[in-house]
């Protein structure tokens, strides 16, 4: 038996076997993006961000603007901040925007109902930095978006799966694929806390994170940081990162054929209940000033990232016992940067 | 074997051979005969008990009739005939046939719109007898506006079609019927048996002494030997029909029709025979590799499947 994924651009099938990871080889993008900010002081106590970015994709177009004030108070050992933002994102998929919840048709067969779709993302943020004392500094911010447009990934579909036996197909095969539907709107709300800690030259940073959405997304992130200086122009920094979060209420594996299709359903991993673990190691030098490069820092950054979870248990019928649904996913990521001041 | 009075199974009996339901003992089984689906029917039955080989057939017979009664196009009181002439007005099916739908609109994507339980309605343009009388070409392409899954509005239990489009359930209604007949034909006698529905096969088991089930392919080709398939558990089918097709200056066109342009696939064989796990499957890829065309022995050595090819 083999299951099929037809692909985002519905141009090609691709048959996958199953135990495989449906990846889809036709699979082509194009970006280009622009990121400006400007700083400026506004007296000794109050200073001024603002930024705009353009990113233009083949199928997708955005534009962004933000702005934040920050005034200090004690001596500068506090600063309180706030900041506004704003994207407008125009979304055109090729081919066209699925009818949400439609069956996925084969090659030849479109059924567009709209060239484009946009969307907008509203955010704000306040913050609070406080110096504690000469080696320890407490940052604290609470954010909060608010989207609303299409928010639907057009290129995610949903499995149907067979739900009975004695019919043509096993119970527990995946039939046919439908287009994902999400609610028109989310709000998120995040709060954030960091500590750095100065030992002996050394620099300690914990932080953690909590947000939860209107989506039923709750997220935990606790993060730590250990900048260890070996000597003054090299250092080391291990750190962990460990993240989870709870499935939006709309997210499904899969659906039964034998249930209604609810009004709002994603099979989306991002979406899932998951664990994500990550482990890390970071090396620093300073770079003096040659002949052909400036002055600036060189870093290699090693990660193992490890996630699990996903699951869906009213999906798992049939002959879908005899295979892993949820096999976990996990990634080694090497980064080498190059940082200079000009 | 399950109790059941040996008086019903003589009633029910009687009430299938009128409808034309014969059983004969052989040497070493009892065979089955009867009409359904417009093609002939036999059950092989592994048994020497007359009681339990008529219980196994009733059985079957009356499962095929059934599924043929629901399924059948040419029947006016039946889902499909309220399905077709629902002039776009939406129909609330019931459980099996949404899930025989359901099993169509995964061959839909499956085969990337080649086949397409709404193409029947090409029979309308199309007739393979033989002849030289090929359909017009502005009435294959206005035919093939009314063919296409996606315009179909589904939805279960609610299907909405456009006016003037068909389902079709002939493609795979066969072999569901097999599958289905044989389980409970198996069941209900507890022996083992095998199912042939005009050439769609299914074998619940292998034969009581553990010996398989011996299957003759008649269609490989004339002058060639005809392959026996040695089946103890499993379907074979045979796709394809080697006296269905037009001839017009030397080209022939073959009856399976490429639902892309509404003309016959090119260098399609005339036969595709699969041996699979039941006979739902082997007729889905039977039909599949036809349909594409020169690439039909690719497709089926890629499915790992055994099978035969007729050219």
């Amino acid at each position: 038996m083999t299951q099929t994924v037809t692909g985002p651009s519905g141009k090609k099938t691709t048959t996958i076997a199953p135990g495989q990871t449906p990846v889809n080889k036709y699979f082509k993008d194009t970006r280009g993006a622009v990121k400006a900010t400007w700083s400026q002081p506004l007296g000794d106590v109050w200073r001024l961000n603002l930024g705009g970015s353009v990113s233009l994709e083949d199928d997708f177009k955005s534009l962004g603007a933000n702005a934040l004030m920050a005034r200090s108070f004690n001596e500068q050992n506090t600063t309180v901040s706030g900041g506004l933002s704003y994207e407008y994102d125009s979304i055109n998929p090729i081919g066209g925007v699925p009818d949400p919840l439609s069956v996925v048709p084969a090659t030849g067969g479109t059924s567009p109902v709209a060239h484009s779709r946009t969307k907008n993302i509203k955010g704000a943020l306040i913050g609070v930095t406080q110096v504690m004392n000469q080696n320890w500094l407490v940052q604290m911010n609470f954010s909060y978006g608010s989207s609303s447009g299409y928010l639907n990934d057009y290129y995610k579909q949903v499995s149907v799966i067979e739900s009975q036996t004695m019919m043509p197909m096993p119970q527990g095969d995946p039939l046919y694929q439908i287009y994902e539907n999400r609610p028109s709107t989310r709000s998120q709300r995040t709060i954030y806390l960091r500590n750095k800690v100065y030992l002996n030259g050394n620099v300690l940073d914990i932080s953690y994170r909590y947000g939860w959405d209107t989506w039923g997304v709750r997220s935990n992130t606790l993060g730590l940081r250990y900048r260890w200086a070996l000597s003054d122009h090299f250092f080391m920094e291990p750190h962990l990162r460990y993240y989870r979060q709870s499935a939006a209420y709309f997210y499904r594996r899969g659906l039964l054929n034998s249930e209604p299709v609810p009004e709002f359903v994603s099979a989306d991993y991002r979406l899932a209940g998951f664990t994500g673990r990550t482990i890390g190691l970071e090396f620093g030098t300073d770079v003096r000033k040659g002949n052909w490069w400036p002055a600036g820092t060189l870093t290699l950054r090693l990660e193992h990232y490890t996630q699990t979870g996903g699951s869906d248990p009213q999906v798992n019928i049939g002959v879908q016992q005899n295979f892993s649904l949820y096999p976990g996913l996990s990634a080694n990521i090497v980064q080498v940067d190059y940082s200079f001041g000009f | 074997m399950p109790t059941l009075s040996r008086s019903i199974i003589h009633s029910d009996f009687e009430r299938n051979r009128a409808a034309g339901l014969e059983l004969r003992p052989e040497a070493d089984l009892w065979r089955a005969r009867f009409t359904a689906m417009a093609c002939p029917c036999e059950v092989l039955i592994d048994t020497h008990e007359e009681l339990v080989a008529r219980h196994a057939a009733i059985s079957v017979s009356e499962e095929a009739w059934r599924v043929e009664r629901k399924f059948s196009r040419y029947l006016t009181d039946n889902i499909v005939y309220a399905i077709n002439t629902a002039s776009g007005r939406k129909i609330e099916v019931d459980n099996e046939t949404a899930r025989l739908l359901d099993f169509g609109v995964s061959l839909y994507q499956a085969s990337n719109g080649l086949f397409d339980i709404t193409s029947g309605v090409l029979r309308e343009v199309w007739h393979f007898d033989g002849s030289d009388r090929l359909p017009d070409a502005t009435a294959v392409r206005n035919v093939l506006k009314l063919v296409g899954w996606q315009r179909v509005r589904w939805s279960a239990p609610l299907l909405q079609m456009p006016t003037g489009m068909e389902i079709d359930f002939g493609g795979i209604g066969k072999e569901y019927a097999v599958d289905r007949a044989s389980q409970l034909g198996s069941v209900a006698g507890g022996v083992p048996l095998l199912v042939n529905f005009g050439g769609d096969i299914a074998a619940t088991g292998p034969r009581t002494d553990g010996s398989a089930w011996k299957v003759a392919i008649e269609s490989v080709g004339p002058n060639q030997p005809t392959p026996m398939v040695e089946l103890k558990r499993g379907g074979v089918t045979t796709s394809g029909d080697a006296r269905r097709y037009l001839l017009k200056d030397a080209v022939r066109y073959g009856h399976i029709l490429d639902l892309h342009t509404g003309w016959p696939i090119r260098d399609a064989p005339r036969s595709v025979t699969v041996l699979e796990a039941n006979c739902t499957q082997a007729g889905v890829l039977s039909t599949l590799a036809i349909l594409q065309g020169r690439g039909a022995e690719n497709f089926l050595r890629k499915h790992k499947v055994t099978y035969w090819v007729n050219r």
